[in-house]
């Protein structure tokens, strides 16, 4: 039963961002996900939500390539992610790490300049294109204007932007994004999760983000996936999951709604 | 689940049967030398060997390895802290150093007070590793860290102090090595009254101890001086390494052995494990020396017991890591960098450079002192300080740049061919060529140096990579490999044949006796290693933000990094050669490259270079003239410039 729907999911996965079938993670003396089962939909933005240990961050770095899967499959617009060379992968999907490096003594431009090594790889000439690929990236995220300053000298809300501009120059069809506002306070919050759903509107971009904050998630993505214990427990649009039954489901308390006095989208909150 | 099922099943039973066959093995390897001994009847030379040789040598190797076990238990308690002991937290080189220092320049001083010697030099040590780990809270992992460096850079010294003073100081490198020979009951006997003494008081603090086994905070809370009866325990312990050191030389690892050992049997509890530990250390030490007796049967007195036990430190220290708790931290630790300068101040190392090298050939003295050599004098004195001159730039270049390398493909600031035991990979590699193959040429030597660091590093990497390469893990897996490595060519030095002099030589590193042709090769090599790294400047720039940006990218990791590795590797072999495993070049090099503002991997690289090629000359011009006429090896006058640097360094982190 559970393989012939997966199979099936397989069979389907020709026009879809990502379809995973099976797939199972496990670190010694503990599994973390078990035999998922997930399709996600070229041009939208998903967000993954959850409480902590439920596995989001690991579904995530397995659609990055940065976890291999201990069983199962994993396809990426039809093409099974094992299959695709290393460069050829960063030129289609972009992501954020949870835990940023420290950047090393680069300047804003050097650093997202590194976002073209994809394109040029090792030897090959810094040219035109990329140039242009690197200054629409620092112009659309507005980090043109300190293009000379340490990426290290930047506040938390500006580092941030610096990284997305490093995505983006990258010029791939998708970004995946692990937690990108978690060291940030909520006027960034939102204004670097807007930033990202204009970008990836404009762009054609799809988009996989995990997010702690369901207010968040729900304002700025066109579908949500809530994970639990390593299974997905709802998956739906914002309207799907905002209700009380569905977030009590999700985050075993007891949460209420209301509708937004201004947009009307409902807000959840602790009972 | 209850926690219960998760607990590992108790390894008591198999592991008690290894410590009965372990007491077993050692009485029996002992009575074996005993029978080998006896006298035939009237042989009275035979009887005075028996009785003041063999078992001396018995009771010394029980009562040291007894104080060393209750030393390294006492260590462990007090700082909370499986791997302390009095060769991980730099006791046993500081007490060396004092004594090597005093026999020079105080003999009379070692003639009354040797174990007072002993033991303030090992107590400065200590004080140094826990200045240093203060500030992280004596965190494990840093403790030792700054233990295993203060002792690197300790043991540099006492070379340095051996070799200004000639060849006939050989044996004090025996003496280093921790040799077991007894020629009477006095150091029995000395042993006995301090192990005793430190027995009695080691009962007196049992009830401080065991408070201790909770966090300082409740400690207090329950009325202990938690400083003083910190000060109190590793006093004694200073106090019990020290006499060891003093009486029977440097004998590593027991003391982290020996408690390690008493928990596998399942000695649980502070009472437990301090009557335990002790017994272990000396069955440990007494089976140690009996193997190296036994190898050594017909022919005559070769492997140190304490090299031998360091043989056995390096490989117990990389087991017992996966082991430790304590947080992984973050992988990336860079200096910080206020400002950046552009490219062409690369002019000012330049120049320093160009300067330095025209004061090294020109510039030097002779009987009556300080002279310039010009004319007639400088054809004279050229042929012999330009070779030295290539010799130390380029091995000061080389060791720069594998600097750069490794501390941009770990990502980690403390990263340096010195710190991850690579130099001393070579080292090995250096010795199993001089050893198998006396009439090598130099290319083979160069040869076996960097396949001796390239499976130097391997292992390190092998190692760490189990933990994602977190920073202090790394570093000390390296240490560790480098102190294995270290005690293996302590063991062939100590076979005394003519590569024991060539070695000795090697690891102080010597440019005083370098031809032309040497130096020849030392530039090809350097121009050869470092000039295709340029080329790799984009895998300079990606690496150092770590694994998964790599990988985000699209930069095959695994890939780059063993190239660049293999590249470090060949370089530092190289390097080596010419100025020996411990001059820190590499690790200052590319800081001060950084700290004046060359951030860009090409700049960063050329920087160091010229910076690592200019502190290398400067080494060499003061190995010199510092000592005239005496000539002072190379790389330990780097080493005394680089120890104090590294610990700045590791200091203000």
């Amino acid at each position: 039963m559970v393989a012939r729907r997966a199979a099936s999911i397989a069979d389907a996965g020709e026009d879809a961002l990502f379809t995973l079938a099976g797939v199972s993670f496990r670190v010694p003396g503990r599994t973390i996900i078990e035999g998922l089962d997930l399709r996600l939909e070229v041009g939208h933005i998903h967000g993954l939500i959850g409480p902590n240990g439920s596995g989001k961050s690991t579904l995530v770095k397995m659609l990055a390539r940065q976890e291999v899967p201990a069983d199962g499959s994993i396809h990426f617009r039809g093409e099974d992610l094992r299959q695709e060379g290393d460069r050829a992968f960063a030129r289609r999907l972009a992501y954020l790490p949870q835990f940023m490096p420290s950047t090393d003594g680069m300047n804003v431009e050097e650093f997202v300049s590194l976002g073209r090594f994809p394109w040029h790889g090792t030897f090959g000439r810094f040219t035109v294109e990329d140039r242009a690929k690197v200054e629409e990236a620092m112009e659309q995220t507005g980090v043109t204007a300190f293009r000379l300053r340490l990426v290290d000298t930047l506040s938390g809300g500006e580092r941030q932007r610096v990284w997305l501009a490093l995505l983006l120059a990258q010029d791939t069809e998708c970004l995946v994004l692990d937690e990108p506002t978690s060291a940030l306070d909520i006027s960034h919050q939102t204004e670097m999760l807007d930033l990202v759903r204009t970008l990836a509107k404009k762009r054609g971009l799809s988009v996989v983000v995990v997010l702690h904050d369901i207010n968040m998630a729900a304002r700025i993505c066109d579908r949500l996936v809530a994970m639990g214990a390593g299974r997905v427990v709802a998956d739906g649009t914002p309207a799907e999951i905002m209700r009380p039954d569905v977030l009590q489901q999700i985050y075993g308390i007891s949460m209420g709604l209301f509708a937004h006095p201004d947009s009307g989208i409902p807000v959840a909150f602790v009972r | 689940m209850s926690l219960e099922r998760l607990r590992p099943t108790s390894p008591a039973l198999p592991a008690t049967l290894l410590f009965v066959v372990l007491g077993v093995l050692a009485a029996l390897l002992f009575g074996l030398q005993i029978v080998h001994d006896w006298p035939s009847p009237g042989d009275q030379l035979g009887g005075i060997i028996l009785h003041y040789s063999t078992l001396p040598r018995g009771t010394v190797a029980l009562l040291a390895g007894a104080a060393l076990g209750l030393a390294g238990a006492l260590m462990q308690r007090v700082l909370r802290n499986p791997i302390a002991d009095p060769s991980t937290l730099g006791v046993v080189s500081g007490a060396q150093l004092a004594m090597s220092g005093a026999l020079l320049y105080a003999p009379s001083l070692m003639a009354v007070a040797r174990e007072g010697v002993a033991f303030v030099g090992g107590a400065f040590a200590l004080f140094l590793v826990v200045a240093l780990s203060w500030r992280r809270a004596l965190d494990p992992i840093t403790v030792v860290l700054s233990g295993m460096l203060i002792s690197l850079i300790a043991v540099a010294f006492s070379s340095t102090l051996i070799l200004a003073n000639g060849e006939y100081m050989m044996s004090m490198f025996i003496w280093g090595g921790g040799s077991l020979e007894q020629q009477s009951w006095a150091p029995t006997t000395s042993l006995a009254i301090r192990l005793t003494l430190a027995a009695f008081v080691a009962v007196l603090l049992i009830r401080p101890l065991e408070l201790l086994a909770l966090d300082d905070a409740n400690a207090r809370a329950l009325g202990l001086g938690v400083t003083g009866t910190r000060l109190a325990v590793l006093t004694l312990s200073v106090f019990l390494a020290a006499s060891v050191t003093a009486e029977v030389g440097v004998i590593g690892f027991i003391g982290l052995a020996a408690p390690n050992l008493a928990r596998m049997a399942g000695a649980r509890g502070l009472r437990q494990i301090l009557v335990v530990s002790p017994i272990a250390g000396a069955l440990i030490l007494l089976l140690t020396d009996g193997l190296v007796r036994l190898i050594s049967l017909g022919i005559s007195e070769t492997v140190p017991t304490g090299a031998a036990t360091a043989l056995l430190g390096g490989p117990l220290l990389l087991w017992l890591l996966p082991r430790l708790g304590g947080s992984l931290r973050s992988t990336q630790q860079s200096v910080a960098l206020a400002t950046r300068v552009a490219s062409w101040r690369l002019v000012l190392p330049g120049l320093l450079l160009l300067v330095l090298g025209v004061c090294a050939l020109f510039i030097g003295k002779n009987g009556e002192g300080w002279a310039i050599a010009t004319g007639q004098l400088f054809d004279l004195v050229a042929p012999w300080r330009a070779p030295r001159f290539i010799a130390a730039a380029s091995a000061g270049a080389m060791l720069a740049a594998t600097g750069v390398l490794m501390q941009r493909v770990t990502g980690n600031a403390m990263a340096s061919p010195e710190v991850l035991g690579i130099s001393s990979g070579a080292g090995v590699g250096f010795a199993a060529v001089l050893v198998f193959w006396p009439a090598a040429s130099r290319v083979a030597e160069l040869g076996g140096a960097a396949a001796g660091s390239v499976i130097a590093i391997l292992l390190v990497i092998a190692i760490s990579a189990r933990h994602r390469f977190a920073a202090e893990r790394f570093l000390l897996s390296g240490i560790a490999v480098g102190s294995l490595a270290g005690a293996l060519v302590t063991v062939v030095m100590a076979r005394g044949g003519p590569e024991s002099m060539r070695l000795l030589n090697w690891l102080s590193g010597s440019t005083s006796r370098v031809a032309p042709e040497d130096a020849m090769m030392a530039l090809a090599a350097a121009a050869l290693f470092i000039a295709p790294l340029p080329l790799l400047a984009r895998w300079l720039q990606v690496l150092p933000l770590g694994l998964p940006f790599a990988q985000s990218v699209g930069l095959k990791r695994s890939l780059a990094a063993s190239i660049l590795v293999l590249i470090a590797a060949l370089l530092s072999a190289a390097s080596t050669l010419f100025v020996g495993p411990l001059s820190f070049v590499g690790l200052m090099a590319p800081h001060m490259a950084r700290l004046a503002g060359f951030a860009r991997p090409i700049p960063q690289l050329a920087g160091a270079v010229l910076i690592g090629a200019s502190l290398m000359v400067l080494a060499d011009w003061m190995a010199r003239t510092l000592a005239f006429p005496y000539q002072l090896p190379i790389g330990l006058v780097a080493a005394m410039v680089g120890g104090p640097y590294l610990i700045w360094l590791l200091n203000r982190r």
